[in-house]
């Protein structure tokens, strides 16, 4: 995400030294305002999180635990998370492997592919071990935050571009449809979620149902329906073939997500694709013209084009929405808190849900603190991941 | 269990006595201003606020309520935890029992037995015009018998009864025994004209408690140290209404509420909700496009016939945070005018929630007299033998899984498995939560 | 590509246009079915939700067979709207107002200036946005009780005033401009301010509106944060009332979705208006990315 710092210091060195100590002062100026109001009530709260989760805090300060909030979420036994811990940084180690290979180093690229291999395994041993000690509901949890985020941003990327593509070609009625494909984004959630509510009811006049009916499937429960779609899909085929070989853990993954989640991807994907469209039509807006005139002087067709230049000079707004899609699709919370329904159960709780629960249910401050942290860790990872293994791929166009 | 509660009673006149006159002697409420924080909204919000201002306007002690609405049960819950948080509650607060019990947990309510039996602002000789059944319920054992809590209303847990339907297929009163729930729910399904027996509430742990109670359960154990969730009577309940949906008697819900639509247009005879819904229901019958019908409500059909169903009481209550001594007997003075015969039959009248106090029946006379639907359902209360549901903190987690249990097993799930999993669900629950 | 001028562009009818047209009715469609189900849905009665509940908008039993125009009425004066709409008006006008003047700077610091610290203080920037909310929630609103800003102006935006998003969003376009244009200015003997003011922010107007909407969308939909740190009426936004007036009308769905219309409404065409303006002012200006 960095590293495309363009300068405008081009001043010989001595004058440049001077200068780079004004443009410092210059720049910590501009951006005290933001600094100011982002420590204290964005930073603060995150140091305000790792002391409340060293104590049994309530809802006030109770007897200090240290790791004891952590214990409960990982288990006694520190070996399954140092072992899940251990796989994640050995198959990290061998993309960094892979990615700074040279032609002549093709031992690295065995050996990478080995490490990455023996991780893999290690992950999927380990993980049922950890999940298995450790707090069920919080691994129940990341699992449906995963699902919630693998069904949602792929999906919401493609559309969105698509979207953005169609939109950007000059038509009759474009701001209209604009401003209809964002109306879903810019509706209070509370409001079109009241809507969804009605569409996938189970009721068997329902819009979801009807829309089944024509196509000649029975009606369905959906946002009543905790059972995964994989085990509605194949029957129980899913779920008794798992019992023997694969452990629980990842039977359970297997079921796939529940319909019910499902029914709230769909309200996210109607809700987003507009958004991410947005973003992308911004994104297109800086796509120098001369560029395409150039390729059709070359005899480029339009679908060259789009490959060899439109995806290309995309790529800082794709990384951009990819990142903020994971991000914000594991932090996501008012759709998915709206959108429940008693009689799944927690089989769309996300894990921020589930910490909302632990804090203002429980009122269990200090765990929730723990499990916030877990959270803000996995997030941190993943967008530290994402950045090293395509980040240092994206082109700025310069 | 007899033991337990002389324990639990000893320990409530202990504190009793030890707090009297050490707390309240030379407390002066004169001049206070208290903020009460409620979920009422739309007429009761209006009715609520205009009797704070008649409260704020006739107190000889120049108390001033600051009334406001702050959303919905759980929202109000989710901003008092965030208030004891920052220290900085409000003064009075609507509570369920088991949110009280979440707010003392942190320690952070005044025990009003205090106030209650207080020789100069308690209840004194009053006491015995409440309905005990109303008042002791806010006695938490999980916290030595503390008052965490003081009732401004109750409900009850009922069957609504479409008449006109059961009428039709030749049945003239509502069913006593779930084998006449069973017969009038068969008798009254019809494909062709859209009409069926029962609109599961599945979405209420309340109605799944009100059937456990009908055939001798519980969800507490006796010993009010936690869930008893996986038992054959529950099973038995639970099993019963699948039973109901499987042969399509009856039909689950898609949101909390929607059955008053079913019923309000004459397709399901039975509904189950709380007494407090009776206005909806009303307007829902009103709104009928084929006009209105007779409808009534009638106790939850149990095991056997009996002249004293075991019913469902619930009602949320009021609860006092800690703050200063003047602020905390000015909440109380404003509960104590509350619970008044007068104000409870104003607050009836809007409401339909049932007054607190026998004093307050000659004041709902007309509406007794006039609203044969609403006499039934108060009489009900004087007959009916009286359950709760537990008052642990936490137990708002529990509800959700129970219903999602519930649902699971109307769905043609594994009874067994289902419960199983809520027992350990609801222990984790339990443990978490405890203080 | 995009924000052309739309006097030249005429659409000639080709087969791929034809396509286009096709593909992106259908898309509109599906994105105003579930508005057009609130429409019909709140002019029904209630009986009408239940039992008049054709699916699909082509048919005569999706719209109620009377008009209930009554619903908006009851919903107008059964939720005090207007007030809430004064309310979130005004927050989001000041939050957003702050938000574009901190993360403006910000941004041109971080994209136009090289400066030691840069990429560590941005990293930590950037961090803040994977703090999920809930962890916020009780520090921030101790912190709002401390401040004495609580059922305040000030505690419903100032926490807003920055945000980590906007700033990173902003980067991006600033970064994308040519250093060229900064460096003649700066010949000049232009300050970084004025760099800022006169060269940045008037080739940057597409952006500045898409944060500036985005802050706005996001403030206005804002549900969970006003609710804890008011206690009266005093500042409570619309998102409020709404779900009061959702809750209140409880299995109402006619009102239900009359009370969402009336909410959904105002932002969008004020989002209409205000991008329709905006357009042909960038045609205007023959600014091109």
């Amino acid at each position: 995400m960095s590293g495309e710092h363009a300068s405008i210091n081009k001043a010989p060195r001595r004058v440049r030294s001077l200068k780079s100590r004004r443009d410092t002062l210059a720049a910590y100026m501009l951006l005290s305002p933001s600094a100011l109001i982002i420590g204290v009530f964005g930073i603060f709260p995150l140091f305000f999180t790792v002391y409340v989760s060293l104590f049994r805090w309530r809802l006030a300060r109770g007897r200090f635990t240290g790791v004891g909030n952590f214990i409960s979420l990982f288990g006694a036994n520190p070996l399954a998370l140092v072992a899940v811990c251990a796989a994640v940084g050995g198959a990290v180690l061998a993309v960094f492997l892979f990615r700074h290979r040279s032609s002549q180093q093709r031992a690295r690229g065995v050996f990478g592919g080995i490490l990455l291999a023996l991780s893999l395994a290690g992950f999927a041993a380990a993980l049922p071990a950890l999940a298995a000690q450790g707090d069920k509901d919080v691994f129940d949890a990341l699992r449906v935050t995963v699902w919630y985020c693998v069904c949602t941003v792929p999906v919401q990327l493609v559309a969105g571009l698509l979207l953005a593509l169609l939109l950007s070609r000059p038509l009759r009625g474009r701001q209209a449809f604009r401003v209809i494909s964002l109306m879903p984004y810019i509706a209070p959630t509370v409001a079109t979620a009241a809507i969804f509510e009605l569409l996938f009811s189970l009721r068997p006049d329902s819009f979801a149902n009807q829309v089944l009916r024509l196509v000649g499937i029975s009606p369905l429960q959906w946002l009543q329906e905790p059972k995964g779609v994989f085990a509605l899909i194949f029957g129980g085929a899913a779920q008794t073939g798992a019992t023997g070989v694969i452990p629980a853990y990842w039977a359970a993954w297997a079921q796939g997500p529940s319909l019910a989640l499902i029914a709230i991807v769909f309200y996210s994907w109607w809700v987003f694709v507009g958004y991410y469209a947005l973003i992308y039509i911004n994104g297109l807006a800086a796509i120098p013209r001369q560029l395409y005139e150039a390729a059709q002087m070359d005899g480029a067709g339009k679908l060259r084009s789009l490959f060899s230049i439109t995806l290309p000079l995309l790529s800082p707004t794709t990384y951009f929405l990819t990142l903020l899609g994971v991000i914000g699709t594991f932090k996501a919370f008012t759709q998915l808190y709206v959108l429940r329904n008693p009689a799944v159960g927690s089989a769309v709780d996300p894990i921020s849900v589930s910490i909302f629960f632990t804090a203002f249910r429980k009122g269990n401050m200090g765990y929730a603190a723990a499990v916030s942290l877990l959270l803000f860790v996995i997030v941190l990872g993943l967008t530290v991941a994402q950045q090293r293994t395509t980040g240092s791929r994206v082109s700025y166009g310069d | 269990m007899k033991k337990f509660l002389l324990a639990v009673a000893l320990l409530v006149a202990a504190s009793v006595l030890f707090a009297q006159g050490k707390d309240l002697a030379g407390v002066d409420p004169t001049g206070a201003t208290i903020n009460y924080w409620f979920q009422f909204s739309g007429a009761s919000g209006d009715a609520m606020q205009k009797m704070i201002a008649d409260f704020n306007g006739t107190n000889a002690w120049k108390i001033t309520v600051n009334g406001t609405y702050q959303g919905p049960y759980d929202q109000v819950y989710n901003k008092m935890l965030a208030a004891i948080a920052a220290k900085n509650p409000p003064e009075l607060v609507v509570a369920y029992q088991n949110q009280a019990a979440t707010y003392e947990v942190n320690d952070a309510l005044a025990d009003m037995n205090v106030y209650v039996k207080d020789p100069k602002w308690g209840l004194g000789q009053d006491i015995s015009d409440f309905f005990a059944g109303f008042i002791n319920q806010d006695v938490n054992a999980q916290f030595g018998g503390k008052r965490l809590g003081f009732p401004p209303n109750r409900s009850l847990d009922v069957l609504y009864v479409n008449m006109s339907l059961l009428k039709s297929v030749g049945v003239t009163a509502p069913p006593k025994t779930w084998d006449e729930f069973t017969m009038d729910c068969q008798k009254v399904t019809s494909k062709d004209k859209g009409t069926y027996g029962y609109a599961v509430d599945n979405l209420d742990a309340s109605n799944v408690f009100a059937f456990l109670i009908s055939r001798g359960g519980d969800f507490a154990r006796p010993d009010g140290k936690g869930y008893t969730l996986n038992t054959p009577v529950m099973k038995t309940t639970m099993q019963y209404v699948a039973g109901l949906v499987k042969q399509g008697y009856a039909r689950l819900i898609p949101k909390k509420y929607d059955d008053q639509n079913d019923f309000g247009n004459g397709m399901v005879a039975f509904t189950t909700g709380s007494t407090s819904g009776y206005s909806y229901y009303a307007a829902a019958v009103k709104a009928n496009k084929n006009g209105p019908f007779d409808w009534a409500i009638a106790p939850i059909p149990q095991a056997t016939a009996t002249n004293a169903p075991a019913m469902n009481l619930y009602g949320a209550s009021v609860s006092i945070p800690k703050s200063t001594p003047p602020k905390q007997l000015a909440a109380w003075l404003f509960i104590k005018w509350f619970s008044e015969p007068k104000q409870q039959a104003l607050w009836t009248h809007v409401t339909h929630y049932f007054p607190v106090r026998r004093a307050a029946e000659p004041l709902i006379r007309d509406l007794l007299d006039s609203d044969p639907t609403f006499a039934a359902a108060w009489s009900l209360l004087k007959t009916a033998t009286l359950k709760t549901e537990p008052p642990y903190a936490g137990y708002d987690l529990a509800r959700d899984a129970v219903v999602a249990a519930y649902t699971a097993v109307l769905n043609g799930g594994d009874p067994d498995a289902a419960l199983s999993a809520l027992q350990a669900k609801a222990d984790k629950i339990f443990q978490e939560s405890a203080p | 590509m995009a924000i052309e001028d739309p006097m030249r562009a005429r659409p000639r009818p080709t087969a791929g246009g034809v396509t286009v047209a096709v593909l992106l009715t259908l898309a509109a469609f599906l994105f105003i079915l579930p508005f057009l189900y609130m429409l019909s849905t709140s002019l029904k009665t209630v009986g009408e939700t239940i039992i008049r509940v054709n699916p699909f908008p082509f048919h005569p039993e999706f719209w109620p067979s009377v008009p209930q125009w009554v619903n908006y009425a009851t919903a107008w004066t059964t939720a005090n709207f207007s007030l809430f709409f004064r309310n979130s008006i005004i927050t989001a006008a000041l939050t957003v107002a702050g938000l574009m003047f901190t993360s403006a700077l910000a941004a041109y610091a971080f994209a136009k200036i090289r400066f030691a610290g840069s990429r560590l203080v941005f990293s930590i920037f950037i961090a803040t946005l994977v703090i999920p909310e809930s962890v916020y929630l009780i520090p921030n609103f101790i912190l709002i009780t401390r401040l004495g800003w609580y059922d305040t102006l000030a505690g419903l935006t100032v926490p807003f005033m920055a945000s980590a998003f906007s700033i990173f969003l902003l980067r991006q376009f600033f970064a994308q401009l040519p250093n060229e244009l900064l460096e003649s200015a700066r010949m000049d003997g232009a300050g970084h301010p004025r760099l800022l003011l006169s060269v940045v922010l008037p080739l940057s107007a597409p952006p500045l509106f898409t944060v500036a909407f985005l802050a706005f969308v996001g403030s206005w939909n804002s549900l969970q944060w006003p609710l804890v740190a008011t206690q009266t009426m005093r500042w409570r936004p619309i998102t409020v009332g709404l779900a009061t007036f959702v809750t209140e009308a409880g299995p109402q769905n006619q009102l239900r979705m009359a009370g969402a219309m009336i909410s959904v409404l105002p932002v969008v065409l004020a989002y209409f208006f205000a991008q329709k303006q905006f357009t042909e002012a960038i045609a205007r200006s023959g600014i091109k990315g």
